[in-house]
Protein backbone atom coordinates (compact mmCIF):
# COMPACT_ATOMS: atom_id res chain seq x y z
CA UNK A 1 0.00 0.00 0.00
CA UNK A 2 2.79 2.56 0.77
CA UNK A 3 5.00 1.05 -1.72
CA UNK A 4 1.80 1.45 -4.35
CA UNK A 5 1.64 5.87 -2.96
CA UNK A 6 5.48 6.59 -3.57
CA UNK A 7 4.78 4.51 -7.00
CA UNK A 8 1.92 7.21 -7.85
CA UNK A 9 4.04 10.19 -6.07
CA UNK A 10 6.71 9.36 -8.38
CA UNK A 11 5.24 9.90 -11.65
CA UNK A 12 3.66 12.46 -10.59
CA UNK A 13 6.69 14.27 -10.10
CA UNK A 14 8.07 13.10 -13.52
CA UNK A 15 5.29 14.85 -14.79
CA UNK A 16 5.89 18.28 -12.84
CA UNK A 17 9.84 17.88 -14.00
CA UNK A 18 9.02 17.58 -17.50
CA UNK A 19 6.94 20.71 -17.25
CA UNK A 20 10.23 22.87 -16.82
CA UNK A 21 12.09 21.21 -19.49
CA UNK A 22 14.20 24.34 -20.47
CA UNK A 23 14.90 24.87 -16.96
CA UNK A 24 16.30 20.96 -16.54
CA UNK A 25 18.42 21.00 -19.37
CA UNK A 26 20.49 24.16 -18.53
CA UNK A 27 20.67 22.85 -14.54
CA UNK A 28 22.34 19.90 -16.22
CA UNK A 29 24.31 21.53 -18.75
CA UNK A 30 25.92 23.18 -15.29
CA UNK A 31 26.79 20.14 -13.61
CA UNK A 32 28.60 18.74 -16.50
CA UNK A 33 30.22 21.99 -16.94
CA UNK A 34 31.51 22.34 -13.76
CA UNK A 35 33.60 19.38 -13.48
CA UNK A 36 35.13 19.70 -16.60
CA UNK A 37 36.13 23.48 -16.16
CA UNK A 38 37.80 21.78 -12.64
CA UNK A 39 39.61 18.98 -14.92
CA UNK A 40 41.17 20.89 -17.65
CA UNK A 41 42.83 23.09 -15.12
CA UNK A 42 44.76 19.78 -13.56
CA UNK A 43 44.89 18.10 -16.68
CA UNK A 44 47.32 21.60 -17.68
CA UNK A 45 49.24 20.45 -13.89
CA UNK A 46 49.51 16.98 -14.83
CA UNK A 47 50.77 17.50 -18.50
CA UNK A 48 53.31 19.74 -17.41
CA UNK A 49 55.41 16.79 -15.99
CA UNK A 50 54.38 17.04 -12.51
CA UNK A 51 53.50 13.80 -10.60
CA UNK A 52 50.07 13.67 -9.08
CA UNK A 53 48.71 11.03 -7.18
CA UNK A 54 46.13 10.43 -10.25
CA UNK A 55 47.29 10.32 -13.81
CA UNK A 56 45.96 11.35 -16.83
CA UNK A 57 43.19 8.90 -17.25
CA UNK A 58 42.35 8.81 -14.06
CA UNK A 59 41.53 12.34 -13.75
CA UNK A 60 39.58 12.02 -16.74
CA UNK A 61 37.56 9.47 -15.44
CA UNK A 62 36.71 10.66 -12.00
CA UNK A 63 35.83 14.15 -13.47
CA UNK A 64 33.57 12.46 -16.36
CA UNK A 65 31.38 10.50 -13.97
CA UNK A 66 31.52 12.88 -11.23
CA UNK A 67 28.57 14.78 -13.12
CA UNK A 68 26.36 11.29 -13.16
CA UNK A 69 27.05 10.29 -9.31
CA UNK A 70 27.03 13.93 -7.97
CA UNK A 71 23.27 14.37 -10.03
CA UNK A 72 22.01 11.10 -8.51
CA UNK A 73 22.82 11.69 -4.94
CA UNK A 74 21.91 15.43 -4.90
CA UNK A 75 19.25 16.42 -2.56
CA UNK A 76 17.50 19.85 -2.73
CA UNK A 77 15.13 19.21 0.42
CA UNK A 78 16.48 22.67 1.96
CA UNK A 79 14.42 24.79 -0.44
CA UNK A 80 11.48 23.65 0.49
CA UNK A 81 11.43 21.81 3.77
CA UNK A 82 12.52 24.32 6.83
CA UNK A 83 9.96 26.55 5.06
CA UNK A 84 6.95 23.81 5.04
CA UNK A 85 8.00 23.53 8.95
CA UNK A 86 7.71 26.64 10.23
CA UNK A 87 5.04 28.43 7.67
CA UNK A 88 2.81 25.17 8.51
CA UNK A 89 2.84 24.05 4.34
CA UNK A 90 3.48 20.37 6.53
CA UNK A 91 -0.27 20.88 8.22
CA UNK A 92 -2.13 19.05 5.04
CA UNK A 93 0.74 15.92 5.19
CA UNK A 94 -0.18 15.24 8.62
CA UNK A 95 -3.73 14.19 7.97
CA UNK A 96 -2.96 11.89 4.85
CA UNK A 97 -2.48 8.56 4.31
CA UNK A 98 1.65 8.38 3.19
CA UNK A 99 4.19 9.59 5.79
CA UNK A 100 5.43 13.41 4.72
CA UNK A 101 8.55 12.21 3.66
CA UNK A 102 7.43 10.51 0.84
CA UNK A 103 6.56 13.29 -0.98
CA UNK A 104 10.55 14.71 -0.75
CA UNK A 105 11.54 11.03 -1.51
CA UNK A 106 9.38 10.94 -4.44
CA UNK A 107 10.03 14.21 -5.30
CA UNK A 108 13.66 13.33 -5.37
CA UNK A 109 13.59 10.45 -7.45
CA UNK A 110 10.71 11.63 -10.31
CA UNK A 111 13.27 14.75 -10.88
CA UNK A 112 16.15 12.45 -11.55
CA UNK A 113 14.96 9.99 -13.69
CA UNK A 114 14.14 13.16 -15.58
CA UNK A 115 17.48 15.26 -15.14
CA UNK A 116 19.37 11.31 -16.14
CA UNK A 117 17.34 11.32 -19.74
CA UNK A 118 18.97 14.74 -20.47
CA UNK A 119 22.10 14.09 -18.59
CA UNK A 120 23.56 10.96 -19.79
CA UNK A 121 23.09 12.19 -23.57
CA UNK A 122 25.46 15.13 -22.46
CA UNK A 123 27.89 13.13 -20.47
CA UNK A 124 28.53 10.76 -23.41
CA UNK A 125 29.43 13.70 -25.62
CA UNK A 126 31.68 14.75 -22.85
CA UNK A 127 33.02 11.38 -22.63
CA UNK A 128 33.72 10.85 -26.22
CA UNK A 129 35.61 14.20 -26.43
CA UNK A 130 38.09 12.71 -23.55
CA UNK A 131 37.78 8.77 -25.03
CA UNK A 132 41.13 8.33 -25.73
CA UNK A 133 42.05 8.53 -21.64
CA UNK A 134 38.90 7.46 -20.26
CA UNK A 135 39.38 4.04 -18.29
CA UNK A 136 36.02 2.42 -17.73
CA UNK A 137 36.06 -0.98 -16.01
CA UNK A 138 35.89 -3.45 -18.51
CA UNK A 139 34.77 -6.64 -16.06
CA UNK A 140 31.51 -6.98 -14.15
CA UNK A 141 32.52 -6.98 -10.58
CA UNK A 142 33.51 -3.00 -10.27
CA UNK A 143 30.44 -1.78 -11.50
CA UNK A 144 28.59 -4.27 -9.38
CA UNK A 145 30.34 -2.73 -5.91
CA UNK A 146 29.23 0.42 -7.46
CA UNK A 147 25.68 -0.23 -8.40
CA UNK A 148 25.97 -0.96 -4.96
CA UNK A 149 27.79 1.96 -3.05
CA UNK A 150 25.27 4.33 -4.92
CA UNK A 151 22.14 3.69 -2.84
CA UNK A 152 24.18 4.01 0.27
CA UNK A 153 25.59 7.75 -1.08
CA UNK A 154 22.10 8.68 -2.35
CA UNK A 155 20.78 7.53 1.27
CA UNK A 156 23.46 9.33 3.47
CA UNK A 157 22.78 13.26 1.42
CA UNK A 158 19.64 12.45 1.74
CA UNK A 159 18.79 11.31 5.51
CA UNK A 160 21.82 14.48 6.15
CA UNK A 161 20.05 16.78 4.66
CA UNK A 162 16.53 15.88 5.98
CA UNK A 163 18.58 15.88 9.69
CA UNK A 164 19.87 19.62 9.04
CA UNK A 165 16.25 20.57 7.65
CA UNK A 166 14.62 18.82 10.97
CA UNK A 167 16.40 21.27 12.86
CA UNK A 168 13.69 23.62 12.38
CA UNK A 169 11.50 22.18 14.58
CA UNK A 170 13.26 24.05 17.07
CA UNK A 171 15.83 26.96 15.39
CA UNK A 172 13.87 29.67 13.96
CA UNK A 173 16.45 29.57 10.81
CA UNK A 174 17.99 26.96 9.89
CA UNK A 175 19.03 28.74 6.85
CA UNK A 176 22.82 29.22 7.63
CA UNK A 177 23.99 26.14 8.74
CA UNK A 178 22.33 24.76 5.66
CA UNK A 179 24.37 27.01 3.59
CA UNK A 180 27.18 25.96 5.31
CA UNK A 181 26.88 22.71 5.08
CA UNK A 182 26.08 22.70 0.81
CA UNK A 183 29.23 24.43 0.63
CA UNK A 184 31.59 22.27 3.15
CA UNK A 185 30.08 19.50 2.07
CA UNK A 186 30.87 19.54 -1.64
CA UNK A 187 34.52 20.39 -0.77
CA UNK A 188 34.59 17.61 1.59
CA UNK A 189 32.53 14.93 -1.17
CA UNK A 190 35.67 15.83 -3.96
CA UNK A 191 33.27 18.02 -5.75
CA UNK A 192 35.47 20.05 -6.78
CA UNK A 193 39.02 18.23 -5.98
CA UNK A 194 39.21 14.43 -5.42
CA UNK A 195 40.09 13.49 -1.84
CA UNK A 196 42.68 11.13 -3.40
CA UNK A 197 44.76 14.62 -4.07
CA UNK A 198 44.49 16.25 -0.45
CA UNK A 199 47.39 15.87 1.64
CA UNK A 200 48.15 12.56 3.19
CA UNK A 201 47.96 13.62 6.48
CA UNK A 202 44.45 14.36 5.87
CA UNK A 203 43.35 11.16 4.85
CA UNK A 204 42.02 9.73 8.19
CA UNK A 205 39.99 12.33 8.50
CA UNK A 206 38.92 12.41 5.32
CA UNK A 207 37.67 8.54 5.02
CA UNK A 208 36.06 9.34 8.28
CA UNK A 209 33.73 11.95 7.51
CA UNK A 210 30.48 11.21 6.17
CA UNK A 211 30.53 13.55 2.83
CA UNK A 212 33.62 11.28 1.11
CA UNK A 213 30.59 8.36 1.17
CA UNK A 214 28.15 10.65 -0.70
CA UNK A 215 30.36 11.49 -3.81
CA UNK A 216 33.84 10.14 -3.88
CA UNK A 217 33.77 6.53 -2.62
CA UNK A 218 31.11 5.26 -5.19
CA UNK A 219 33.29 6.69 -7.96
CA UNK A 220 36.74 5.48 -6.59
CA UNK A 221 34.94 1.98 -6.23
CA UNK A 222 34.49 2.49 -10.12
CA UNK A 223 38.21 3.62 -10.82
CA UNK A 224 39.55 0.42 -8.65
CA UNK A 225 41.52 2.83 -6.76
CA UNK A 226 40.35 0.76 -3.16
CA UNK A 227 41.99 -2.35 -2.01
CA UNK A 228 39.66 -5.25 -0.89
CA UNK A 229 40.61 -3.49 2.76
CA UNK A 230 39.31 -0.33 2.20
CA UNK A 231 36.54 -1.46 0.06
CA UNK A 232 35.25 -3.45 3.05
CA UNK A 233 35.73 -0.30 5.31
CA UNK A 234 34.32 1.41 2.64
CA UNK A 235 31.01 -0.22 3.23
CA UNK A 236 31.55 -0.35 6.59
CA UNK A 237 31.35 3.63 7.56
CA UNK A 238 28.61 3.77 4.84
CA UNK A 239 26.47 1.50 6.48
CA UNK A 240 27.05 2.74 9.93
CA UNK A 241 26.75 6.43 9.05
CA UNK A 242 23.30 5.29 6.95
CA UNK A 243 22.11 3.78 10.18
CA UNK A 244 23.11 6.44 12.58
CA UNK A 245 21.95 8.94 10.35
CA UNK A 246 18.35 7.16 10.42
CA UNK A 247 17.85 6.70 13.76
CA UNK A 248 18.56 10.45 14.01
CA UNK A 249 15.61 11.00 11.83
CA UNK A 250 13.57 9.33 13.88
CA UNK A 251 13.50 11.27 16.80
CA UNK A 252 12.84 15.04 14.82
CA UNK A 253 9.99 13.46 13.62
CA UNK A 254 8.30 11.75 16.53
CA UNK A 255 9.09 14.76 19.56
CA UNK A 256 9.76 17.36 16.69
CA UNK A 257 6.20 16.77 15.54
CA UNK A 258 5.00 17.28 18.62
CA UNK A 259 6.76 20.68 18.87
CA UNK A 260 5.47 21.80 15.73
CA UNK A 261 3.50 24.53 16.15
CA UNK A 262 1.74 25.12 12.40
CA UNK A 263 2.24 28.94 12.32
CA UNK A 264 0.28 30.35 9.72
CA UNK A 265 -1.78 27.40 8.92
CA UNK B 1 23.98 62.34 -18.86
CA UNK B 2 23.74 64.81 -16.02
CA UNK B 3 20.23 63.65 -15.72
CA UNK B 4 21.25 59.74 -15.55
CA UNK B 5 23.90 60.66 -12.92
CA UNK B 6 21.73 62.08 -10.31
CA UNK B 7 19.03 59.51 -11.09
CA UNK B 8 21.76 56.94 -10.33
CA UNK B 9 22.91 59.13 -6.93
CA UNK B 10 18.90 58.47 -5.98
CA UNK B 11 19.15 54.71 -6.49
CA UNK B 12 22.65 54.72 -4.20
CA UNK B 13 20.30 56.56 -1.60
CA UNK B 14 17.60 54.22 -1.84
CA UNK B 15 19.51 51.48 -1.95
CA UNK B 16 21.60 52.50 1.68
CA UNK B 17 18.02 52.96 3.21
CA UNK B 18 17.31 49.55 2.25
CA UNK B 19 20.00 48.02 3.67
CA UNK B 20 19.20 49.75 6.50
CA UNK B 21 16.06 47.97 7.44
CA UNK B 22 17.88 43.88 6.62
CA UNK B 23 20.96 44.07 8.70
CA UNK B 24 21.04 40.41 8.79
CA UNK B 25 21.03 40.51 5.69
CA UNK B 26 24.63 42.07 5.33
CA UNK B 27 25.94 39.64 7.92
CA UNK B 28 24.98 36.81 5.82
CA UNK B 29 26.47 38.63 2.73
CA UNK B 30 30.19 38.86 4.57
CA UNK B 31 29.70 35.17 5.74
CA UNK B 32 29.10 33.72 2.15
CA UNK B 33 32.18 36.22 0.85
CA UNK B 34 34.14 34.79 3.13
CA UNK B 35 33.40 31.39 2.63
CA UNK B 36 34.17 31.58 -1.17
CA UNK B 37 37.39 33.27 -0.38
CA UNK B 38 38.56 30.25 1.60
CA UNK B 39 37.07 27.41 -0.97
CA UNK B 40 39.30 29.38 -3.67
CA UNK B 41 42.35 30.01 -1.30
CA UNK B 42 42.15 26.00 -0.29
CA UNK B 43 41.69 25.15 -4.01
CA UNK B 44 44.76 26.64 -5.50
CA UNK B 45 46.60 25.74 -2.07
CA UNK B 46 46.00 22.42 -3.27
CA UNK B 47 47.07 22.56 -6.68
CA UNK B 48 50.10 24.08 -5.57
CA UNK B 49 51.09 21.52 -2.84
CA UNK B 50 52.56 19.38 -6.22
CA UNK B 51 54.18 22.32 -7.59
CA UNK B 52 55.52 25.83 -7.37
CA UNK B 53 54.80 26.69 -11.06
CA UNK B 54 51.24 26.10 -12.82
CA UNK B 55 51.13 27.29 -16.57
CA UNK B 56 53.90 30.27 -15.72
CA UNK B 57 51.67 31.31 -12.83
CA UNK B 58 53.34 31.31 -9.10
CA UNK B 59 51.14 31.12 -6.12
CA UNK B 60 51.62 34.52 -5.06
CA UNK B 61 50.48 35.50 -8.36
CA UNK B 62 47.25 33.36 -8.40
CA UNK B 63 46.56 34.87 -5.23
CA UNK B 64 46.76 38.46 -6.77
CA UNK B 65 44.35 37.53 -9.58
CA UNK B 66 41.96 35.93 -7.43
CA UNK B 67 42.22 39.31 -5.04
CA UNK B 68 41.01 41.34 -8.12
CA UNK B 69 38.29 38.42 -9.31
CA UNK B 70 36.63 38.77 -5.70
CA UNK B 71 36.79 42.63 -6.26
CA UNK B 72 35.10 42.09 -9.81
CA UNK B 73 32.52 39.53 -8.30
CA UNK B 74 31.65 42.05 -5.46
CA UNK B 75 31.20 44.83 -8.19
CA UNK B 76 29.15 42.40 -10.32
CA UNK B 77 26.99 41.65 -6.89
CA UNK B 78 26.92 45.37 -5.79
CA UNK B 79 25.65 47.06 -8.86
CA UNK B 80 24.80 44.63 -11.40
CA UNK B 81 23.02 40.85 -9.93
CA UNK B 82 20.49 42.43 -7.77
CA UNK B 83 19.12 44.03 -11.17
CA UNK B 84 19.24 41.32 -13.42
CA UNK B 85 18.12 38.76 -11.14
CA UNK B 86 15.02 40.75 -11.09
CA UNK B 87 14.29 41.15 -14.84
CA UNK B 88 12.77 37.71 -15.07
CA UNK B 89 10.04 37.98 -12.19
CA UNK B 90 9.16 41.65 -13.57
CA UNK B 91 8.55 40.22 -16.87
CA UNK B 92 6.20 37.56 -15.84
CA UNK B 93 3.98 40.07 -13.23
CA UNK B 94 4.38 42.73 -15.61
CA UNK B 95 5.99 45.24 -13.27
CA UNK B 96 7.59 45.93 -16.54
CA UNK B 97 5.08 47.98 -17.76
CA UNK B 98 6.03 50.60 -15.21
CA UNK B 99 10.08 50.57 -16.01
CA UNK B 100 9.29 50.77 -20.03
CA UNK B 101 6.76 53.51 -19.58
CA UNK B 102 9.59 56.25 -17.55
CA UNK B 103 11.07 59.12 -19.67
CA UNK B 104 14.78 57.52 -19.43
CA UNK B 105 16.01 54.52 -20.66
CA UNK B 106 14.54 51.43 -19.87
CA UNK B 107 17.86 49.51 -20.28
CA UNK B 108 19.67 51.93 -18.04
CA UNK B 109 16.61 51.41 -15.35
CA UNK B 110 16.67 47.58 -15.66
CA UNK B 111 20.23 47.42 -15.29
CA UNK B 112 20.95 49.94 -11.97
CA UNK B 113 17.95 50.56 -10.38
CA UNK B 114 18.92 48.38 -7.37
CA UNK B 115 22.24 47.82 -5.47
CA UNK B 116 23.35 45.83 -2.35
CA UNK B 117 25.37 47.97 -0.63
CA UNK B 118 26.23 45.05 1.68
CA UNK B 119 28.65 43.41 -0.76
CA UNK B 120 31.16 46.19 -0.50
CA UNK B 121 32.44 44.29 1.67
CA UNK B 122 33.42 41.86 -0.56
CA UNK B 123 35.12 44.27 -2.75
CA UNK B 124 37.01 45.47 0.25
CA UNK B 125 38.05 41.90 0.99
CA UNK B 126 39.30 41.68 -2.90
CA UNK B 127 41.08 44.77 -2.59
CA UNK B 128 43.43 43.82 0.95
CA UNK B 129 43.97 40.53 -0.55
CA UNK B 130 44.92 42.15 -3.63
CA UNK B 131 47.58 44.40 -1.65
CA UNK B 132 48.84 41.68 0.07
CA UNK B 133 49.04 39.30 -2.84
CA UNK B 134 50.60 42.22 -4.70
CA UNK B 135 53.34 42.72 -2.80
CA UNK B 136 54.36 39.06 -2.54
CA UNK B 137 54.39 38.69 -6.25
CA UNK B 138 56.35 41.66 -6.09
CA UNK B 139 54.16 43.98 -7.85
CA UNK B 140 56.03 47.09 -8.27
CA UNK B 141 52.52 49.74 -7.54
CA UNK B 142 52.89 52.86 -10.40
CA UNK B 143 50.15 55.28 -11.31
CA UNK B 144 50.83 53.43 -14.57
CA UNK B 145 49.77 50.18 -14.40
CA UNK B 146 47.26 50.67 -11.60
CA UNK B 147 45.43 52.51 -14.55
CA UNK B 148 46.31 49.76 -17.01
CA UNK B 149 44.60 47.27 -14.70
CA UNK B 150 41.73 49.98 -13.89
CA UNK B 151 41.05 49.84 -17.85
CA UNK B 152 41.37 45.95 -18.44
CA UNK B 153 38.96 45.50 -15.60
CA UNK B 154 36.70 47.69 -16.73
CA UNK B 155 36.36 46.50 -20.11
CA UNK B 156 36.06 43.12 -18.41
CA UNK B 157 33.45 44.57 -16.04
CA UNK B 158 31.72 45.51 -19.09
CA UNK B 159 31.75 42.16 -20.97
CA UNK B 160 30.67 40.32 -17.86
CA UNK B 161 27.71 42.72 -17.55
CA UNK B 162 26.86 42.22 -21.21
CA UNK B 163 26.68 38.21 -21.13
CA UNK B 164 24.83 38.42 -18.68
CA UNK B 165 22.63 41.01 -19.62
CA UNK B 166 21.91 38.74 -23.28
CA UNK B 167 21.37 35.82 -21.30
CA UNK B 168 18.82 37.46 -19.16
CA UNK B 169 17.05 39.23 -21.77
CA UNK B 170 16.25 35.40 -23.24
CA UNK B 171 13.43 36.09 -20.56
CA UNK B 172 10.90 38.07 -22.62
CA UNK B 173 10.72 34.27 -24.57
CA UNK B 174 11.75 31.81 -21.94
CA UNK B 175 9.67 31.87 -18.69
CA UNK B 176 11.37 29.81 -16.13
CA UNK B 177 15.46 31.78 -16.31
CA UNK B 178 16.56 31.30 -12.78
CA UNK B 179 18.99 28.63 -13.87
CA UNK B 180 20.19 30.95 -17.16
CA UNK B 181 21.65 32.87 -14.24
CA UNK B 182 23.68 29.77 -13.01
CA UNK B 183 24.67 29.42 -16.30
CA UNK B 184 26.26 32.97 -16.19
CA UNK B 185 27.96 31.74 -12.89
CA UNK B 186 29.39 28.83 -14.56
CA UNK B 187 30.70 31.47 -17.27
CA UNK B 188 32.11 33.64 -14.52
CA UNK B 189 33.55 31.35 -12.33
CA UNK B 190 36.37 30.34 -15.06
CA UNK B 191 37.53 33.89 -14.55
CA UNK B 192 38.82 32.42 -10.79
CA UNK B 193 41.78 30.87 -12.98
CA UNK B 194 44.37 33.08 -15.15
CA UNK B 195 42.96 32.01 -18.41
CA UNK B 196 46.44 30.21 -19.20
CA UNK B 197 45.16 27.35 -17.04
CA UNK B 198 43.15 26.39 -20.18
CA UNK B 199 44.63 25.23 -23.48
CA UNK B 200 43.37 25.40 -27.14
CA UNK B 201 40.18 26.47 -28.11
CA UNK B 202 38.99 26.42 -24.42
CA UNK B 203 41.51 29.25 -24.40
CA UNK B 204 40.63 31.17 -27.14
CA UNK B 205 36.91 31.19 -26.23
CA UNK B 206 37.65 32.51 -22.99
CA UNK B 207 39.83 35.61 -24.12
CA UNK B 208 37.48 36.36 -27.07
CA UNK B 209 33.93 35.00 -27.43
CA UNK B 210 33.19 34.91 -23.64
CA UNK B 211 36.16 37.23 -22.65
CA UNK B 212 36.29 36.53 -18.76
CA UNK B 213 39.83 36.86 -19.43
CA UNK B 214 39.56 40.94 -19.53
CA UNK B 215 38.07 40.94 -15.89
CA UNK B 216 41.10 38.94 -14.14
CA UNK B 217 44.04 37.94 -15.53
CA UNK B 218 44.64 40.41 -18.05
CA UNK B 219 44.47 42.90 -15.09
CA UNK B 220 46.57 40.66 -13.29
CA UNK B 221 48.79 40.98 -15.59
CA UNK B 222 48.86 44.97 -15.97
CA UNK B 223 49.87 45.02 -12.56
CA UNK B 224 52.50 42.52 -13.08
CA UNK B 225 53.82 44.11 -16.05
CA UNK B 226 53.95 41.41 -18.21
CA UNK B 227 50.43 42.36 -20.61
CA UNK B 228 50.97 42.44 -23.99
CA UNK B 229 49.51 45.97 -25.10
CA UNK B 230 47.80 45.64 -28.04
CA UNK B 231 45.62 43.69 -25.89
CA UNK B 232 43.83 46.89 -24.22
CA UNK B 233 42.56 48.13 -28.22
CA UNK B 234 40.99 44.77 -28.74
CA UNK B 235 39.67 45.04 -24.97
CA UNK B 236 38.30 48.48 -25.62
CA UNK B 237 36.72 47.36 -29.24
CA UNK B 238 35.29 44.13 -27.93
CA UNK B 239 33.36 46.00 -24.95
CA UNK B 240 32.34 48.81 -26.87
CA UNK B 241 30.67 45.97 -29.44
CA UNK B 242 29.39 44.08 -26.86
CA UNK B 243 27.54 46.95 -25.08
CA UNK B 244 25.60 47.54 -28.62
CA UNK B 245 24.78 44.44 -29.13
CA UNK B 246 23.00 44.54 -25.57
CA UNK B 247 21.23 47.76 -26.78
CA UNK B 248 20.27 46.38 -30.39
CA UNK B 249 18.58 42.69 -28.76
CA UNK B 250 17.21 44.63 -25.61
CA UNK B 251 15.24 46.94 -28.12
CA UNK B 252 14.30 43.61 -30.02
CA UNK B 253 13.40 41.68 -27.25
CA UNK B 254 11.18 44.46 -25.72
CA UNK B 255 9.18 44.97 -29.34
CA UNK B 256 7.90 41.69 -28.29
CA UNK B 257 7.26 42.51 -24.75
CA UNK B 258 3.24 40.77 -24.06
CA UNK B 259 2.69 42.84 -21.07
CA UNK B 260 1.20 40.42 -18.56
CA UNK B 261 -0.63 42.68 -16.82
CA UNK B 262 -2.77 44.46 -18.72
Amino acid sequence: MKARALGRLTAMNVMLTLEYRAAVSVFILNSVARPVISLLIWLTVSDQGVRLPYGRGQLVTYYVVLGVVSMLTATWLDETLPQHIRLGGLSPWLLRPAPYVFYYISENLGQKLVNLSTLLPLVLVVAFAFRADLRLPTSPLPWLIFAASLPLAMAIRFLLELVLCSLAFWVEDVEGVLALQSVLGAFLAGQYIPLALFPPSLSGFLDAQPFRYTLSFPLEVLMGTLSAGALASGFAWASGYCLVLWCCCRLPWRSGLRAYSATGA
Amino acid sequence: MIRYLRLWRQFVVLALVRQAEYRLNFLVSVGVGFAQLALAVLTFLLLYRFTNDVAGWSRAQVLLLLGIYRIVEGLLSLQIAPNLRAIDEAIRRGDMDFLLLRPVSSQFLVSLRLLSPAELVNVLIGIALTICAGNLAGVRWGAGNIAEALAYGLCGLVLLYAVWFLIVTCAFWLVQVETLHELFVTVSLTAQYPVDFFRGDVRTFLTFVVPVAFATTFPTKALLGTVQSRLLPIGLVLAGTALLATHLFWGYAVRHYSSASS
